[in-house]
This record gives C-alpha cells, structure tokens and sequence, in this order.
C-alpha cells in the first residue's frame, strides 16, 4: 500500500465518524420524570395528569389554608389571636397591597393549566384502543370541574361581585395553557365560562368516584358539580336556577345531614376531623403524603391553639349562637387565655388528632339547603320546600330552637353560624352587598368597610402586573 | 455539511508532497558564552525527520533535499536557531542560553506548540512552579500563580473544593467553572459526595504527578473546546519516563496544621459574657441580678465555675503526612512513569480527616517508527470524614463554638460529653465528632489509551479513548451518644458517576519556503452520566446501626439519575511565515443533549494572529531585546454549564389522597441553549537583556444569551421560565513580569503577576434588576453588589441602630429602612508575588497571593453579633463596642436581650468589611546535598526542606479568615489551617 491509500483509509474512518447520526445520541429525556409530551399521549398518562391536577387544591394557598382563613378573617367570622406572630395580620387588617395580596392568584392558575393540558388533548379528540369513552368523559369532567372552580375562586377573591355587575373587571379567562401575557376578561365572561365547564362536569362526571385512594368524596362527582352549579347561580342571583340544582343535589345525594350528635370533633364522636363524613359533597382530602403538604403551614395548625393558633374566632360568630346549639361547642379557650377562643372545624385528623393533616370541606349537604332558602326568599320556588322549612332542618339538626318566621338577614346569620372557618362569609357579604361591621375587633384601622368599596375586590399581586403588562389592577391599589 | 468541508480542506493539503536530491552541509556547534563545542545537539531539515546531532567536537554532518531548506538547531536550555542553508555548505551556529524558554514546549488544545508560536493567552505552569506546596488537590496551587485566574477558598477543609474564575465570572445561572482536561480528555469536576464537603473531583489527580498546568484564557486559546470554554480551560498534562536509566523515586512529608487565625479573632471570655448579658438585660427592662427575673437573670455566679474556651475545645493541631513512590525511565521505544501515594490529613476540627491512595501508571510505546500507543491511567480511594460544616446549624463546629456559653462544660462529672447545651439545640460537636459518622468513600478510575499513526512526515492520526468513574458510599448517622433525645438515625447513599470520552483527530503539518502550516480536524463524543441511591433509616439499632435493623415502616428510599450526552467535531488551521507572522484560526461545532431541540448545535470559532517583531531584520540592532510579539485574537464560544433536562417540559409525580398523579415541574423551552461568550484580547510579550520578561494583556468578553429566570404571567401556570437573554461584559488588564536578578552561582529571581478585571451587567431582559437577597443584579453595575438596609449608626442619645430610607430620613424603626448597593465581593486586583534565591544546593523560596476591593458579608454576625437577638448565646468579642451611656459614638448599638429592634437583620452594612489581603502562601527552604555525597551511598540524589503554607494572612475582617468563596457570603465556613511540613526527596 502506498501512501495515499493510507491517507485514504484514515480519511475514511474519520468520515464515518463524523457521518454517524448523532440526533439520537443527544436526544436525552428524563427518566425519572416524563416529558409533557409522553404524559399527555396515553390514557394512564392523561388519568395521572387529572390526578395531579387536584393536587394545588391542597396547597397552603388554597384550600390548605390560607383561602378560608383569609376569607374568614376578612369577612369577621376570625380574628388575629392572642397567640398571633405576625401572620395573617394583613388580611385581618384589610391593609392587602399588590406585594402583600394572596398567593391564590398563582395556585388556581397552576390548576387551571394542568386542567387545560388534560382537557385539550381529549377535547382534539383523543381516543385509545381498550379505554371506555365514558372513562376518558370523567377525565374531562374532573378538569373541567377543577377549571371552573379555579375561575371562580379568582373571581370571588380578586374581583368585586358580580351581583354588582357583570361588565366588571374579571380575571382572565384561561382555556390554552400558554406563556402569554392575558388581559382581564369582564365578570360575565369568566362567569359564562365557569358555568359551561360546570354544565359539562355535571354531564360526564360519575355519581361515584372510581379512583382509588383514601377518601371517596376527596374526588370529583356529579353531585358536586351540581353542587358548585347551585353555588354559581346563588352568586349570579339566577335564583330559580340554584334553587333548582340544590333541590337535585338535595334529592339525590346519597349521604345525610349531620345530627346534633355528629357535629363535634372525632374523639368526641363526631365527623369533625373524619373523612368522608355524612354531609360531604367535596372536600379536599389533607394529608402529610399530599405533593403539596407544606409542614406546618396547615389549616389546623393556624386555627388550633394547640397548634400556632395564630387564628381564632371571632365573638361576632359565637353571640349569634343560642346555648343549646351544639355549633357553639366548638369554640375552645384554653388555661392561658379564658377570653379567647379558637374553633375547631379543624381538630386534626382522627385517629390520633395529627393538627398537620386535616380535611377541607368545599361543597356539602347543609349548604344546598342553604342556598334553596335563599332562593326561595328572593323568589325562586320549589315544590313542597320552603325557606323556613330549610332552615329549619338544619336548625333542628343542630340542637338550635326552631325558628318561627325567616328573614335574610336571619338566613345570613344561619349561613355563618353553618359555614364558619370554610371560607364563605367575605363572599356572601359582598354578593349581598352588605358591608363589613365588626364589633369583637382588635385592630387601629379599617374595623368597618362599606360596601361598595374598591378593596373588596382584592388586588392584583404585583409579580403578575411585572410579568405582564396586559394585566389591569383594581382601581384603588 | 461544515465537517465535511474542514476535511476536504484537509484533503487538499495533504496531497501536497515533495521529493528532491540531496546537498551536504558540515559545521561546527559552540557555546557562545564560553567557546566550548556543544556536543549532542539536535540538528533537523526545518519540516522533516531528516536530521543530525553533534559529535563531541561539535560537528555534525548533514544531506539536505536543496539549499531553499531551512536548518533548526537545538539543544535543551539553549535558544533554538533556525537558518537558512542558502548557497554556503558549511554552518557554524553560536549558541546562547534560552533565558526566556520560547522554545518550550507548551500543550495547548489537541496539541502543542511553543511559546514562540503561541496566538492566545495562556498561562503555563510547570513542575517548578507546582513543587513543594502541600496541598491536596491542585487547584489550591493555582492561588496567586497565574495572573487572572482567581481561587476563591470556600472552605479550608481538607478534600474541599474552590471556586476558580478565570476573567472574571461570566454567569447569573450557568456554572462559572473552568473546564479541566487531563492528558486530552476533558475530566468530570465538582463535588461528588452525597453527606460530605469534600467529594473535589480534581482531588484524584496526584498533584506530584502533573508535569504542566496550561491555562487557555482567551478565544484563541480556549474557542477550539467550543460549547464549553466560555470559563476558560485548564489543561494538564501528566508526567511520562524520559529516556535513560530508569529512576526510583521516594518522597516523605509530614506536618503539623493549625487553625489560622491572625487577627485574633475569638468570642467572648465569661467575664466578658456576663457583663455584655447584664447589660442586655438591664436594656429589655430586667435586673439581672434577680432571680425573679427568669431567663433575664444574669449571676455573676456563672463565672464561679469552670469557665470553657469552646473554639479551643472543638479544634485541635491536625496534621498532614504523605508518602509517595515513583519509578521512572525509558528506552528508545518505551518510556514508563508509575507513582504510587498515601496521604493522610488530619483536620483541625475534631472529626474531620481526609485519607487518599492514589496509583498511576503512564506508558508510551512504539511499535514502529510511524505507530506508537499510549496508556494514562490512575486509580483513586479516598475516606473522608467530616461534620456538617458550610452551615449555620448547630452540629457545625464552626458556629456552634460561636454559640455555646463559656459556662457550659464540655463534660459531665462522669466524664461523658455534655448533651445538655439548650443553647446549642443540646448538642455538642465533640460528642458528634467522637460518635457520629459523617463520611465518603470514593473509588476512582480513569483510563485512557492512545494510538497515534504517522504514516507520513507531519501527517498524524490520533485517537485518545478514555472511562472515568467514581463509585461513593456515604454515610450520615447520627448516634444515641451524641442524640439528647438518645435516637439513632441513619442515612446511607451509593453514587455512581462516569464518563465516557473519545477524542479523534487528524494533522497535518507542512513547511515550505518559510511557509509553516497546520492544520487538524477532529471529532469527539463524550457521555455522561450518574445515579445514586439513598435510604433514609431513622431509629436504627444502635448495637447494629445499618439499614436493615430500620423499622420498615419509617424506611424511605430515593434514587436519582442524570445524563448528558455530547457530539463535536473541530478544526484548527495555524500558519506561520519565517517565524514572524502567526496566524491560527479554529471552529467548533458541538451538539449537547442538554440544550432545547430548535437549537441543538451551537458554532463557535476563533482567530489568533502574534507578530513575533524579535525575529525581524530591523530589530537586531537592537541586541538586548530578546523577545518583542504582539498577539490579538476574537472568538466566540459557549458556556453549556445547564442542567441536564431544563429544555424539556416536565411532568413528574405528586400525590393526592393517597394516589399517586403527575404535575407539570417544567415548563418546555426547546429555545434553551448555551450562553454565548464572545471574546477580544491583545497581548504583548517581551524579553529584554535576558534579564527581564513579561506579559501584558487587555481584554473584553461579553456574554450574551446570558440564561435568566423571566417572571412569567402566572395565568402560564408557572412563575418563571429560563431563558437566554442577558448580556455581562466582563473586561480586564492583566501583567505579568518575571526578573532573574542574579544569574551566577547564586541566582535569584522574582515574579510578580496582577490582574484587575470589571464586571458590568449590560441587559436583564425586560427587568432593570433582579434581587437575590443581599445581592443585586442591576443593569450597569457589577455581576456582584451588596444590596443592604441603609444603617446611619447608632443614636448616641439611646444606643438603639438607626436606620435610613432613601430620602435620607432617619428613623430607629428597621421597616422604615430601605436598601441601597453597597460595596461589591468583585476584587478590584488580584494577584501574587515569588521569589526563590538559590547558592550550590540551598534553595529558598517564598509565594505570596493578594485580592484588594472586595468587600465580604459576615452573615453569621447575625447570630454572633447580634445585639443581644441571640439570648442566650456566646458572642464574638467585636460585639463588646456597643453605646453605653448618653453621648457615646459606639460601632455597635446597645445590647437588648431579646432585641427584637432587627438591628442585627442579615442585610447589614455593619457586617460588610474590607476584604483585601496579603498571604504568604509558602515559604520553603531546601537543601540537595552534593552529589558525590549522595552517590557514595548510591544515592542519586538527597533533598530536604521545610515548608510553611498560609504562614500569614494579612487582613482586616472580623473572622478567622478573609475569604468567603466568589459572593464574599459564605457562613459557618471551616477556615484554612496554617501548615508547618517537613519533607523528604530521595532518588536512587
């Protein structure tokens, strides 16, 4: 061989070297995690990003905690305890500036992506070989329910209510996840959008729940569409209408109301603190093997003093409650403060009282009949109920003395006196446009706010008005 | 396709061949300085293996192909000349001493060259430079040796790694590391270990088995390793035999380390204690000397007992030793180096020791004149032990030794440690020390095996194939001994890394009528990839304390994986015409697994040019100037420093009610990609009188595409995606001069090196600023500026700290504060100083290093200065100058027990000082006795020496030592030790 077949063959060997397809090579994907791609191609994984995509339900917060706890204190149901450290101090204060105003903004959008990458896979028509249409249908009912929760929530929080106007800024209507840079829908168009993906998780969602796990009513069911269908229209005042969807629920939810003997914390024998108890429509399940449990920040750990209890509640709650009415047992002092008090909605968890893990009640029983009361008072009509009769159930349920004639403002009471420490009482006053009067209130400023007034809507956090500029604050931050 | 087009390029000129009839030339060699025939010197046709050496009268006989040719002529220590034969046939040639080595050889990027032909910026350091520092891992060597290359200790423990910027730091969220390659094949780097500080992937490099260091700085140098040169490459190359009798090495040091501390530093004594607490106590309202007054009562009974000195109590003397045995040698056809080390160094912390055996074994065959092949390999085991050092929490000697009261004894009556320290979370880090294990098993290995062809003069192939793997074993356990609560707590881990490299390349070089070109292509590949398996294991049975005694139910495990995978293929063209013009250019092409699909393949390239002004006619009349080149370059090339997986969207697992689901983790952005480091550099070398040499060099690199967190709208989903588009400049000057002040039988030289580099953020995308705590990133400042709570002083009326907004006012309330930039980690200059004087066998030598302009944050003064906030613990001494009465001007404001006032917030100008220092990194002293000594005793040579390292630190900040890694904020931080070595160099 001469010296240029030499040079040849080396060339040779090179060039296959460098011809070599290197794509694959540099193709890497994770292994211990799936690429967004792969995880929405298959049935399990679309069933697995469905799953994940309740998990922000439990973030602190959202329903972990600071959604009801800020809406309570806010709407005077809570207080800042004697055994406050500082947090919670703003809502309690009113005083929620674009950089102090609530983290929720971010968490129910993070729902509503991962309801969206669900639900516009299936919706461009996703079908596979051996997977029953009506199991892919629950996959979209359960998304949509939670896009529609996510929707609400945002407009109930960082949005004046829609009783006072429909035209009224909303919160930006999210159906494609995208890094875009949304402007603000009005009040009406996010409500359109809540109710449609309502309407359609109430037609594909199942009356029972076929995931596994620990708590059955931890997972999305028709009734809890209707349910949170019932609520909508409330807000909306389409009276008839949510008269109509709690009068279903009301008939056709398997479980029952709570008896006087039920309503106290499980080591007393009660459903305080249990899963899946009777009345439970929804609820988002707590637990310390939750992605999103976050230690210590937990509502039963702010809300009990055996916790931080740096939340109490407030005396305005438990004068509207008669002696006999076994509500107001569930108000605790301790040795060291006589004079205040702290509820336990949350006692932590039985069987042995965990203040980390707890259950967040989102839709049950006694709010339907709740709602068909108010309905009926404001002219809605349904046969065989009356508004008094409801509220009466509940009443006669709960070891309170029946009430002889029923106003609104004694309906308004009955809700608080119900649905304290579950995140209502901010929204119920200002869909009634009532304002906020405190009597039991411990701060220097902003005891009372009228309504309306710009702060009811809550504003905007800042790092969404920096990331975006289409973004609109509400007047007045 | 661009790599085929480099290869064609080559094609064409290795076509090129050249036959001719022969012409004889005869001549004479001698030494300049004394007239004497050289014998032995190398003469070669400039360009080919035709070649000659010297009888020994000194003359030497040759046949060249024509009179065009060129005749080289060296000889080692000597200044190689290169003549042109032209129409004489006899050449005699006066050779000189080459003072300024332009002849050595100097590796550079898949090759090597000389100083003489070098384009770029680079800093070489050889053997000489790296001897008779005893550290562990050869990073620390580099500190103050090589001008703009900053070493920044993070921690002073033994096995811990540095952080190393070359030119500054280049990079908000990509690694800021230089890239390491070893023997051609570039090295895996960072800390390995799973529980332990001192997993220094470099540590398995054998610092006496490094024969250079190359520092590639700029594009020129540095642009041919592409996607990850931005952060400059570091090159070292590893001994191998020289020809002769082989030669049996043994080398013996030991030393004593202690704890450096120059300033004194030290917390309060008891007396001091008392005083400083009553004080607080008395400023919150309380009589300290009532016992009513609970935890505000104040004795002076404390001091009736055994008072203990705690940092005294958890440090101790360490020592260093180090064992080391070398053969070495070589025949025409092989040359061999194998060594073989033991090294054992005790911390000056209790509970922290290092211990390494390491093997290597280099040989180089030749199986034919036109074959030969080569092996690189070296084996590592490493045990380390430490304590959780680098962190403000209790078990770290470090601070707990801040924060234990002096009244607190060590030991119980019975002579068991004392668990019960509630002001230490009760726990007492010699108790921890004795009982704990904290510790990383390594085992290393690299191989590489090389086979080079040259089937014909200048044409050579190259394939360089290299495994390295590091298999750790960690162990975290936390006895009963040293528990208050009595528990037994176990983790364990098993990491594995490797690497998988091969490096190939073709070469070509010609020389033609003074027209010298090369010109190479190449293509490499490299995986990588780790995994490592941990269990968590709590109450484990102390009697066995393994994993399989864990209760089961409380036993979790975890795994953890990641790769990447790396394809490129280069080229180098360099040209010089009569050894006066120097021309090289280079481009890369690299495709990583790591960066976003739209842009997989990045380009980079770079070009070089040096006019060697020494080697013109015109400039021999000026006799005394040596050495005269000016060098420019400009590239581009990347920094790939990203994580493994950032491009991809992401869906990883969650769990709700207690079914397991999938979340979106990352947000997709097939856009990601390296950032783009472009760089400019113009250097002038000169040499004059033989005396004097030296370097200056100006640069500029910019980078772009810089990778930042961009806020996104939260209606995305997510808060924030990482995306390329920052622009930092960094810029600089850096000089270098070196003197041989004596040259006879006592010679003495100095080198001295300083480099000044300024960072500036150019564009942050649509931010002006991002803040990082106490740092901020803002447009037109440093990378680096303390961003602090503006403190006025103190309120000479009550001693509470006052506080200042930005409008000026003054308050005693901290949330009126507002912050503002202050002071900068960034050193204005750095660099260091040597000089080594030597008569017949005595030598002595002396390296200094300095940084000037920093400033430094001493976080944990939080805790340890902190105005009577930490109630309850012991505090530093610089603590005592707090206000007293009405009137006084004090540094410190009053201690409050319990101070809630924030005086002491982590953001505190008053913990930001003057970073600068002077330290004699080294001092040696060394004595080779004479030969015909040694040899009586057939010993080929006997040197012993002693050295000091870090024997002074001159320095102004309120702590043990100046340095607290790049960002001047590092907390809890082991200082470096002081060492005294004594050592021993034997060859038979």
């Amino acid at each position: 061989m001469n010296r240029k077949t030499y040079i040849l063959i080396g060339l040779a060997v090179v060039l296959m070297l460098s011809a070599t397809s290197c794509e694959d090579f540099l193709y890497q994907q994770p292994r211990l995690s799936q690429t967004t791609e792969l995880t929405l191609s298959t049935y399990e994984g679309l069933q697995a990003a469905t799953l994940g995509a309740y998990s922000p339900l439990y973030s602190a917060s959202w329903y972990g905690r600071n959604f009801p706890v800020t809406v309570d204190l806010k709407g005077g149901n809570a207080k800042i305890s004697p055994l406050n450290s500082g947090r919670f101090r703003t809502d309690y204060l009113w005083n929620n500036t674009p950089d102090a105003s609530h983290a929720l903004w971010t968490r129910a959008y993070q729902a509503i992506a991962r309801a969206n990458n669900v639900i516009n896979v299936i919706e461009a028509g996703f079908e596979e070989v051996g997977v029953d249409q009506s199991d892919i249908d629950r996959l979209l009912g359960e998304c949509k329910f939670i896009r529609a929760l996510g929707h609400f929530d945002l407009a109930r929080l960082f949005c004046q209510p829609y009783s006072a106007g429909a035209s009224q800024l909303g919160v930006p209507v999210i159906l494609i996840t995208e890094n875009g840079k949304p402007a603000r829908n009005n009040l009406g168009e996010v409500y359109d959008q809540v109710e449609a993906d309502l309407l359609d998780a109430a037609a594909k969602l199942p009356t029972v729940s076929p995931n596994a796990g620990t708590d059955p009513v931890g997972w999305l069911t028709s009734y809890a569409a209707e349910a949170l269908l019932a609520r909508l229209y409330l807000y909306m005042e389409d009276w008839q209408t949510a008269a109509d969807y709690a009068t279903s629920v009301i008939t056709t939810f398997p479980g029952s109301m709570y008896t006087a003997t039920d309503y106290t914390t499980w080591d007393l024998g009660g459903v305080w603190g249990t899963d899946a108890a009777t009345e439970i429509i929804f609820e988002v399940f707590g637990s310390e093997g939750n992605s999103t449990h976050s230690n210590w920040d937990v509502i039963s750990y702010i809300m009990s003093p055996d916790g931080y209890g740096d939340v109490g509640a407030s005396d305005d709650v438990r004068v509207l409650m008669e002696d006999v009415d076994v509500r107001l047992a569930l108000f605790v002092n301790t040795a060291n403060w006589p004079n205040d008090y702290w509820s336990l909605k949350y006692p932590g968890k039985a069987p042995d009282g965990n203040l980390r893990e707890d259950n967040i009640p989102v839709l049950r029983l006694s709010e339907m009949y709740l709602i068909r009361a108010e309905a009926i008072l404001n002219g809605a009509s349904v046969s065989g109920s009356t508004a008094l009769g409801d509220v009466n159930m509940i009443r006669s349920n709960r070891g309170a003395t029946a009430l002889g004639s029923l106003s609104l403002t004694e309906l308004y009471k009955e809700r608080r006196r119900e649905l304290c420490y579950e995140g209502h009482e901010l929204f119920d006053l200002a869909r009634t446009q009532r304002g906020l009067v405190r009597v039991d209130y411990d701060g220097a400023v902003n005891q009372n706010i009228p309504f309306p007034d710009y702060r009811w809507a809550m504003p905007i956090p800042q790092a969404e008005m920096d990331a975006n500029e289409n973004m609109e604050q509400n007047p007045g931050y | 396709m661009k790599r085929l087009l480099v290869l064609f390029a080559f094609l064409v000129s290795a076509s090129v061949m050249l036959y001719s009839q022969g012409v004889q030339i005869t001549g004479t060699v001698t030494d300049a300085e004394n007239g004497e025939a050289l014998p032995g010197v190398s003469v070669v046709v400039k360009g080919t293996t035709i070649g000659a050496v010297t009888d020994f009268e000194g003359n030497y006989s040759i046949s060249i192909p024509n009179a065009d040719e060129m005749l080289v002529f060296s000889f080692v220590g000597m200044e190689t000349q290169t003549l042109a034969v032209g129409s004489s046939t006899t050449i005699d040639v006066l050779m000189t001493v080459d003072a300024i080595k332009m002849d050595e050889v100097v590796v550079i990027g898949y090759g090597t060259s000389t100083r003489e032909a070098n384009t770029g910026a680079v800093t070489i350091l050889d053997e000489e430079a790296l001897k008779d520092v005893p550290e562990l891992t050869f990073d620390k060597m580099l500190a103050g040796k090589a001008a703009g290359v900053q070493v920044t200790a993070t921690s002073g423990q033994p096995g811990a790694s540095s952080q190393i910027r070359i030119r500054g730091t280049s990079s908000l969220n990509a690694g800021n590391e230089p890239l390491y390659v070893v023997d051609g094949i570039p090295i895996m780097q960072g800390d390995q270990s799973y529980f332990t500080n001192t997993g220094n992937a470099l540590a398995m490099i054998n610092p006496n088995d490094i024969e250079s260091i190359t520092i590639l700085k700029d594009a020129a140098a540095a642009s041919v390793y592409g996607s990850r040169a931005a952060n400059g490459v570091i090159l070292i190359t590893t001994k191998s035999g020289k020809k002769g009798k082989s030669t049996v090495n043994l080398r013996a040091t030991y030393g004593v380390t202690s704890l450096a501390n120059d300033n004194n530093y030290r917390t309060m004594n008891g007396e001091e204690l008392v005083g400083f607490m009553q004080d607080a106590s008395r400023n919150a309202g309380f009589d300290p000397l009532d016992p009513s007054s609970g935890t505000y009562y104040v004795p002076n009974s404390l001091l009736d007992g055994e008072l203990t000195n705690w940092m005294d109590e958890v440090t101790r003397y360490g020592s260093i030793q180090e064992y080391e045995l070398g053969v070495t040698g070589g025949t025409e056809k092989t040359s061999h180096y194998t060594s073989a080390l033991y090294s054992n160094t005790e911390g000056v912390f209790y509970g922290v020791d290092y211990k390494k055996y390491q093997l290597r074994s280099n040989i180089t065959h030749k199986i034919s004149d036109k074959l030969s092949i080569g092996v690189r390999f070296n084996a590592f085991h490493s045990e380390a032990n430490d304590v959780a050092m680098q962190s403000l929490y209790y078990v770290n000697p470090v601070f707990a030794a801040q924060m234990i009261l002096p009244w607190t004894p060590p030991k119980n009556e019975d002579g068991t440690w004392n668990l019960d320290i509630p002001e230490n979370a009760n726990s007492n880090p010699r108790a921890t020390a004795d009982y704990d294990d904290q510790f990383e098993i390594q085992n290393r290995m690299t191989g590489n095996v090389f086979l080079e062809w040259e089937p014909m003069i200048g044409l050579k192939f190259k394939t360089n194939n290299a495994v390295e793997y590091t298999d750790g074993e960690g162990r975290r356990y936390w006895s009963p001994e040293a528990d208050f609560a009595g528990n037994a707590t176990l983790q364990t881990s098993r990491t594995k890394y490797k690497q998988l490299t091969s490096s190939n390349t073709v070469s070509y070089n010609k020389y033609i009528n003074n027209h010298d070109i090369s010109v190479l292509g190449g293509a490499e590949i490299i995986s990588n990839g780790n995994n490592s398996y941990y269990i968590y294991s709590p109450d484990v049975d102390p009697a066995i304390p393994y994993p399989n005694t864990g209760v089961s139910d409380s036993d979790q495990g975890d795994y953890g994986e990641s790769k990447y995978n790396l394809a490129s293929f280069f080229a180098i063209v360099d040209y010089n015409y009569a050894s006066k013009y120097y021309f090289r250019a280079s481009f890369r092409t690299d495709g990583s697994s790591r960066f976003g699909e739209n842009n997989r393949w990045g380009n980079f390239y770079s070009f070089g040019a040096s006019w060697n002004l020494h080697n013109e006619a015109f400039m021999e009349s000026l006799g005394s100037i040596n050495l005269l080149k000016v060098r420019a370059s400009y590239g581009v090339n990347g920094n790939d420093r990203i994580g493994n997986y950032e491009h991809w969207g992401i869906y990883g697992p969650s769990q709700y009610n207690s079914v397991g689901g999938m979340i979106p983790t990352q947000p997709a952005n097939p856009d990601l990609t390296w950032e783009t480091n472009t760089s400019y550099n113009i250097g002038l070398d000169f040499g004059f009188m033989k005396r004097f040499s030296g370097t200056l060099e100006f640069y500029k690199r910019q980078t772009t595409d810089m990778l930042l967190d961009v806020p996104l709208s939260r209606t995305s989903g997510f808060t924030s995606l990482r995306q390329n588009i920052g622009i930092l400049d960094n810029q600089g000057v850096e000089a270098i001069l070196n003197i041989d002040i004596l040259t006879g039988t006592v010679h003495w030289d100095f080198g001295f090196n300083i480099a000044a580099n300024r960072s500036k953020i150019v564009d942050l995308g649509d931010e002006d600023q991002i803040i990082a705590s106490s740092i901020i990133y803002k447009v037109g400042e440093p990378l680096y500026s303390y961003y602090l709570y503006q403190y006025a002083g103190v309120n000479p009326v009550n001693g509470l700290a006052l506080w200042k907004n930005d409008d000026g006012e003054i308050s005693e309330n901290f949330s009126d504060a507002t912050k503002k930039i202050m002071g900068s980690p960034e050193p204005q200059f750095i660099g260091g100083f040597n000089t080594n004087v030597g008569w017949e066998g005595i030598s002595l030598s002396a390296s200094f290093e300095f940084k000037t302009g920093n400033q430094v944050l001493l976080k944990e003064n939080r805790y340890s200065n902190s105005d009577g906030y930490s109630w309850g613990n012991n505090q530093a001494y610089t603590n005592l100058d707090y206000w007293k009465e009405p009137g006084d001007i004090a540094r410190n404001p009053k201690p409050i027990a319990n101070n809630t006032t924030n005086s002491s917030t982590f953001h505190n100008p008053r913990w930001m000082m003057d970073g600068d220092f002077l330290r004699i990194k080294n001092i040696t002293l060394s004595y080779t006795l004479p030969a015909d000594w040694t040899r009586k005793a057939k010993i080929e040579s006997l040197r012993i020496y002693g050295s000091a390292v870090n024997l002074w630190t001159f320095h102004g900040v309120d702590f043990w030592d100046p340095e607290r890694g790049i960002d001047g904020m590092g907390y809890g931080i082991y200082p470096i030790s002081k060492s005294f070595v004594i050592g021993l160099d034997l060859m038979f």
